[in-house]
């Protein structure tokens, strides 16, 4: 039983570390999304002066609600940049939005620079602690 | 026509602030005729109707008004800002509205327009069958000639533009026209075959680029103004393309203290000059002889 208790227990962790580097790996992902959504925005302001309406009109994806929620989700502490780009995109002027667009590619660059550095290590981490945790449990149970 | 009109007034009712829109509403219901809806920040809604000024009990709040403007806009400011720049936004469905704020300049020149504080919303029209006196004027020597609409601001200048363009194309006539169409308002409600609506160009090249890729027979434009659009008429003219274009002036000599109405007037591009009033009945027409 204690060694069926330690094989359930070592499973868990297991999975808790892939979940984990799972969603790193999501959140480097969101990053690029909401990075190549807001270059999209801007070439098509730059280029064609498109209404917010119809920005994403021929992104590839269908950008609705529920997809900048999702993206919002896994992109956790780091969507506010995102979010005040949107709450503040179309209340300016051309070169004030094109700023502002700017200004929100270099944010999400940096964090998407800062994830890239932390992401090997995280993804270590992510896998070593659960189990060590596991291990650590095992042992003092047995 | 009158369906599209009716969208129109429900796209205009649509932008407006929910008193304002019960006012407006409540007086296109009492026989229509709304031409313009005028908006001040924080100020009374005012509607023209049949060239008549109208205020009404509804008041435009600073909220209101700028939740009207960014509805205008279509929340996208920045896909407006070249033409808030020239005084006006465009919008679908044919609204066109002026804007009134004020202007940063750089080097004399309007960069952008800050604290906007009035729009003039105006309603295309369609009235087919209002330019019809004036066919013959153009038509009479066998070959479309051209011809200058003069009036005040409001008159109505605009809506016999599009009916003359709408009857010289129409299979009766069967002329080629070409609409420059800069501010995207001339062209509304028309789509006949045998017109081509250039949309936004700039008149002057707009007028050069129809006669050189569109051979069109009559070029239609409204508000001569600069000396390019000067121009631009007597390069139509030498290229055997009769013009029909509006110009403000409140009577016959006002055109003459314009250089460069002077000069095509002089130069004999607008053999017919038409000056539009308004009475109770309608517009009346003043037609006259342009000059050689």
């Amino acid at each position: 039983v204690r060694l069926l208790g330690g094989g359930m227990l070592i499973f868990a962790a297991l999975a808790l570390g892939f979940m984990a580097r799972r969603r790193a790996a999501d959140h480097l992902h969101a990053l690029e999304r909401a990075l190549t959504l807001v270059r999209h925005a801007k070439r098509e302001i730059e280029l064609f002066g498109t209404p917010c309406g119809m920005l994403f009109a021929h992104y590839g994806e269908t950008v609705d609600e529920a997809w900048m929620n999702r993206l919002y989700a896994e992109l956790d502490s780091d969507s506010a940049s995102i979010r005040d780009f949107f709450a503040r995109l179309g209340g300016g002027y051309r070169e004030d939005t094109l700023r502002l667009c700017d200004s929100t590619i270099a944010a999400l660059e940096e964090k998407r620079r800062q994830a890239e550095r932390e992401y090997p290590a995280r993804s270590k981490l992510c896998a070593a602690m659960p189990l060590l945790f596991a291990v650590s449990v095992i042992v003092l149970i047995l | 026509v009158k369906e599209k009109e009716s969208d129109a007034l429900s796209a205009a009712l649509a932008v407006l602030s929910p008193t304002a829109a019960e006012a407006v509403a409540a007086a296109a219901a009492l026989g229509g005729g709304v031409q313009e809806i005028r908006l001040y920040r924080g100020g009374t809604v005012m509607l023209v109707r049949r060239g008549v000024t109208v205020r009404t009990s509804a008041v435009c709040g600073e909220s209101d008004f700028d939740g009207t403007f960014r509805r205008l806009c279509g929340n996208s400011l920045y896909a407006h800002g070249d033409t808030i720049r020239d005084g006006y936004i465009y919008c679908e469905d044919g609204l066109r509205v002026g804007v009134c704020g004020r202007a940063v300049t750089e080097n004399g020149r309007i960069v952008r327009v800050t604290d906007i504080a009035s729009l003039c919303i105006r309603l295309p029209v369609r009235v087919p069958g209002a330019a019809d006196a004036l066919l013959p004027y153009i038509l009479r020597d066998g070959a479309p000639g051209g011809m200058l609409i003069w009036s005040p601001p409001g008159v109505g200048k605009t809506t016999v533009l599009r009916e003359l363009a709408a009857a010289l194309s129409a299979p009766e006539h069967g002329l080629r026209c070409a609409i420059v169409d800069t501010r995207q308002e001339l062209g509304w409600g028309i789509d006949g075959d045998g017109i081509d609506i250039l949309c936004g160009y700039p008149r002057a090249a707009g007028m050069e680029i129809a006669v050189r890729t569109l051979s069109p027979q009559v070029v239609i434009c409204d508000e001569i103004f600069t000396e390019a659009d000067a121009d631009a008429v007597l390069y139509c003219a030498a290229s055997g393309v009769s013009v029909i274009a509006s110009a403000h002036a409140a009577c016959r000599g006002d055109l003459h203290l314009r250089p460069p109405l002077r000069r095509v007037i002089g130069a004999g591009a607008f053999p017919a000059l038409v000056g539009l009033s308004r009475t109770a009945d309608g517009i009346v027409f003043d037609i006259s002889e342009g000059g050689v």
